[in-house]
C-alpha cells in the first residue's frame, strides 16, 4: 500500500496541482471519486452511455482546470459541482431541457428508458422510485438524489447547485411529500 | 427520510463489466498518452537528425563567410593600369591624387611613364601610333 493512500482527498489534490498533474496522484483521485461522480450523473441522466460521456468530460475538466480550485472549500464539493454543471450542460444541450422548474421527462423519453430494461429492471422497486422522481420539477429531483442517496448535508448541496439551503429544503420537503404520494398509488 | 425506506437505496442501474477500471484506464490513456518504443526510436532519431543538420548548416555559413572576407581586395591588390585608366577618367588633381593614392602605387605609375618616354624616344612614332592603337592603355 503506497503513501498516497494515507493521505486526505485535500492533500492529494495539492500534490497533483504542485506536481504539474503527474499520473499517479490523478490515477488515485479517480479511483477514489470515480464511483461516486458516476452513480451522482446516473442519477440525473439514467442513461448509461450518457453518463458515461458526463463522467468523461468531468475528470477531463478537473484535470484540464485543477490550479482553478483555491483550497477553500472541500474538494469533493469541487468535484461533484463539476458533475452537476456538466450533467445540466448535458441535459440542455443533448435532452432541449430548458429549467430546473420544468419536469425532466415532458416528452417521455426517461420513462421508455425505464419500462426498456437496458437501464435497470423495470419491475424492479428501484425503477418505481425513479418513475417517482420523473414526475417532480428538476430542482425537486436534484436536491432529493443528492440527499437520499448521497446523504449529503444542505450545505454541500447548496455549494454544488448553487442554491440556497432554505431553498433547498423547501423543495425537499415538497419531492418528499410527492414521491410518498406517488409510491402509495402505484 | 425515514418514511421513504432505504430499500430503494439500491441504484438498480445496470452497468457494463469492469466499466470502473475501464474508465480509470481510459481517462488515464487520454490524459498521459503512451509512446510505443518505435515513437521513442523516431522521435530521438529526428532530433538527431535535426542536430546535425543544423551543425552542418553552421558550419556551411561560417565557412562562406571565412570565403567571402578572404575574397575582398585591398587598394594595393589594384592593377596599376587599372587605376592610370581610372585616374586618367575622373577630374582630380596630382595633389589630392597623390593624397589619395599609396606612395609604392605612385612610383610605380613613374616607372610607367618613364617607360612611356623611353620607348618615345627609341621608337619612330610611326610604330608607337601602332603599338598605342593595339595597347590602347598605354595612353597615359
Amino acid at each position: 500500500m503506497s503513501n498516497k493512500e494515507h493521505i486526505s482527498d485535500q492533500e492529494l489534490f495539492k500534490l497533483f496541482v504542485e506536481s504539474n498533474r503527474a499520473e499517479k496522484y490523478f490515477r488515485e483521485l479517480m479511483k477514489r471519486f470515480s464511483q461516486r461522480v458516476y452513480w451522482q450523473v446516473r442519477r440525473i441522466l439514467i442513461v448509461h452511455s450518457d453518463t458515461d460521456e458526463v463522467v468523461q468530460s468531468v475528470f477531463i475538466k478537473l484535470w484540464q482546470h485543477a490550479e482553478s480550485f483555491r483550497f477553500d472549500s472541500a474538494i469533493s464539493s469541487y468535484i461533484f459541482r463539476i458533475a452537476y454543471n456538466e450533467s445540466m450542460n448535458f441535459l440542455k444541450q443533448k435532452r432541449r431541457f430548458q429549467s430546473l422548474d420544468e419536469m425532466l421527462d415532458s416528452d417521455g423519453f426517461y420513462i421508455s428508458q425505464l419500462q426498456s430494461g437496458e437501464e435497470i429492471n423495470p419491475h424492479s422497486v428501484e425503477a418505481k422510485l425513479q418513475a417517482a422522481l420523473l414526475t417532480l420539477p428538476e430542482k425537486q429531483r436534484q436536491v432529493f438524489l443528492y440527499r437520499y442517496f448521497d446523504d449529503l448535508p444542505y450545505k454541500d448541496i447548496s455549494e454544488i447547485t448553487g442554491t440556497s439551503e432554505g431553498a433547498l429544503k423547501a423543495s425537499y420537503h415538497h419531492a418528499a411529500e410527492k414521491i410518498k404520494e406517488y409510491l402509495n398509488d402505484n | 427520510m425515514e418514511e421513504i425506506d432505504n430499500r430503494y437505496k439500491n441504484n438498480g442501474f445496470k452497468v457494463p463489466d469492469k466499466y470502473f477500471e475501464k474508465l480509470e484506464s481510459g481517462l488515464s490513456d487520454q490524459l498521459y498518452p503512451r509512446k510505443n518504443k518505435w515513437q521513442i526510436y523516431f522521435g530521438n532519431a529526428i532530433g538527431i537528425a535535426a542536430s546535425v543538420t543544423i551543425v552542418i548548416c553552421i558550419g556551411i555559413l561560417s565557412y562562406k563567410s571565412t570565403q567571402t572576407r578572404e575574397k575582398e581586395i585591398s587598394f594595393s591588390d589594384l592593377d596599376s593600369m587599372d587605376i592610370v585608366n581610372y585616374t586618367s577618367s575622373i577630374d582630380i588633381s596630382d595633389e589630392e591624387l597623390e593624397d589619395l593614392v599609396p606612395e609604392q602605387v605612385i612610383d610605380s605609375l613613374y616607372q610607367i611613364e618613364i617607360i612611356h618616354e623611353q620607348v618615345s624616344n627609341d621608337i619612330p612614332e610611326e610604330e608607337i601610333n601602332d603599338l598605342e592603337e593595339e595597347y590602347d592603355f598605354l595612353e597615359i
